[in-house]
């Protein structure tokens, strides 16, 4: 993939974000530039070897969907139903006018309903087959969150689910790219959800040895690129981008935050959860969404990173970033504030990426004291205080266990 | 009490715990619908059928309640096997 011009861009038009760091643009974009992380201890994760989380504080899905609705969805499903909404809404679109046969929804999620799941087979297992509810199964299939923001959107072109693990979210926004690109659809939402903090799962993350320990500091807990970071801190999520080909967005004057400019993914083909050790399908995905993009690496000022704060994702990722664009741009992970929100990340942080470049602003790493000194390459990480700078190219890197690498490339609108 | 005032009571139970659990509003559920038209569907219906056994000991056989009775009918149904319990 090589020499493609730009202008292949599609326009971000509508942002949803229900996150640890708020519910809404606003709340989430204060948030992340103050730096303060959303971790805390976690009351539903009492006496596990690990208890703290990132969840969106606050989120009434009853409130927010009425209980005729909400008590049908898992909770991954319901974030995205309300971060869809906010974001057609933002974009100054409307279900109820718009031509749903033109209309397309892609949304990365990794594990679906698995807190439901869980919840069921404890009653399968400790009462009889009569007990297990018939819902289990829509609840908990990962599919079904396209499916229920379809019905909730009236939209009827393609719905998808992309299954990435952490690279899932950047996975459907690439897809939805091609989607206008090709004239498939004309409004595409596009995005990823997770809510996965369910005992099991979290005990399973735990034994692979992914989670901080930090449990006594929960606020310290995730730290990317620090010298004392120990692991991720499970979060939970939905971000959903409104895309149109820029033209449209033109044509009907609406705001555009960023534009998606290119994007690329490889494969390591290397290990199940560990990422290559020089993270050399990284930096490939990155040189060749760079290149769809038609932009030079020394042009990219800012990279929202992958940034876990596990000890073996930020170092192969700082090589791979510095193996691209060298030591210029200004690289910061939002995971320090929001934890990990796995499947959800890449489009939280594509939202975010698209917020620097429309606000002018780049956040900080959260609880970065100092620099792990074995990572043996330059990086200009953002640490401190948030960055006031007019930025035109930035990148949002994502990596998922089964060695899925995805980049994507923004330029300001 | 009277055969009658029995089903009026649990009329009022089965209508009162379709609303506590599935968040419908009461007086849609009296009002005469059919489950279909109250967006209740086969799937809900397996739910309230889980829900009479756990909370009223009351066994229904799958697909005994239809998704096009009314309150009224799926009553009967249920106090048909309430007498039999």
């Amino acid at each position: 993939m090589s020499g493609v011009a730009r202008g292949r861009g599609v326009a971000v038009t509508g942002i949803g974000l229900v996150t640890p760091a708020g519910i809404g643009v606003d709340e989430n974009w204060r948030r992340v530039l103050s730096g303060v992380s959303a971790a805390t201890t976690d009351p539903e994760l009492r006496g596990e070897r690990v208890d703290i989380s990132c969840r969106v504080p606050g989120f009434d899905a009853t409130a927010e969907l009425g209980r005729r609705n909400a008590w049908k969805l898992d909770r991954f499903a319901q974030l995205a139903i309300v971060s869809a909404r906010q974001a057609v809404k933002d974009a100054g679109l409307d279900c109820g006018s718009w031509d749903g046969t033109r209309v397309g929804v892609v949304i990365g999620n990794s594990l679906g309903g698995v807190a439901t799941l869980e919840k069921q087979l404890r009653t399968y297992f400790e009462g009889t087959p009569d007990d297990v509810s018939a819902l289990m199964i829509p609840m908990g299939m990962v599919n079904m969150v396209a499916g229920y923001v379809a019905m909730d959107q009236k939209i009827h072109g393609p719905s998808l689910v992309t299954a990435t693990a952490c690279a899932s979210g950047a996975s459907a926004i690439g897809t939805a790219r091609e989607w206008l690109l090709s004239g498939l659809c004309d409004v595409v939402l596009a995005g990823g959800t997770e809510s996965a903090i369910s005992p099991g799962t979290l005990n399973g993350l735990s034994r692979m040895g992914a989670l901080s320990a930090r449990t006594d500091d929960p606020a310290a807990a995730s730290r990317p690129f620090a010298h004392d970071r120990d692991g991720f801190v499970a979060g939970e999520g939905a971000a959903i981008l409104v895309l149109e080909r820029c033209e449209d967005a033109t044509a009907r004057n609406a705001r555009r935050y960023a534009d998606i400019a290119g994007f690329s993914a490889t494969s390591d083909a290397h290990h199940a959860t560990a990422p290559h050790p020089q993270g050399a399908g990284l930096a490939r995905a990155l040189r060749d969404a760079l290149s769809d993009a038609g932009v030079l690496p020394d042009e990219v000022e800012h990279v929202n990173a992958h940034g876990t704060s596990t000890p073996m994702n930020d170092l192969t990722e700082a090589r791979a970033l510095h193996s691209v664009l060298g030591d210029r741009a200004a690289v910061t992970s939002t995971k320090g504030v929001t934890g990990h929100t796995l499947a959800a990340a890449g489009a939280v942080e594509a939202a975010y990426t698209a917020l620097a470049l429309h606000h002018g602003a780049l956040p900080p790493t959260a609880n970065v004291d100092s620099l792990d000194p074995s990572i043996d390459v330059d990086i200009d990480v953002v640490t401190g205080r948030a960055r006031q700078k007019r930025i035109q190219v930035a990148a949002s890197t994502s990596l998922g266990f089964g060695g899925h690498n995805a980049a994507l490339v923004l330029t300001a609108a | 009490m009277t055969a009658l005032s029995v089903e009026f009571s649990l009329k009022h139970k089965v209508s009162g715990l379709i609303s506590e659990k599935f968040g419908l509003d009461e007086a849609e559920l009296l009002s005469g619908a059919t489950f279909d038209e109250l967006d209740i569907d086969s799937l809900i219906l397996v739910e309230l059928s889980l829900i009479l056994r756990k909370e009223m000991g009351i066994v229904l056989v799958e697909g005994e309640l239809k998704s096009s009775f009314t309150l009224d009918e799926a009553v009967a149904v249920i106090s048909a096997k309430a007498d039999q319990a």
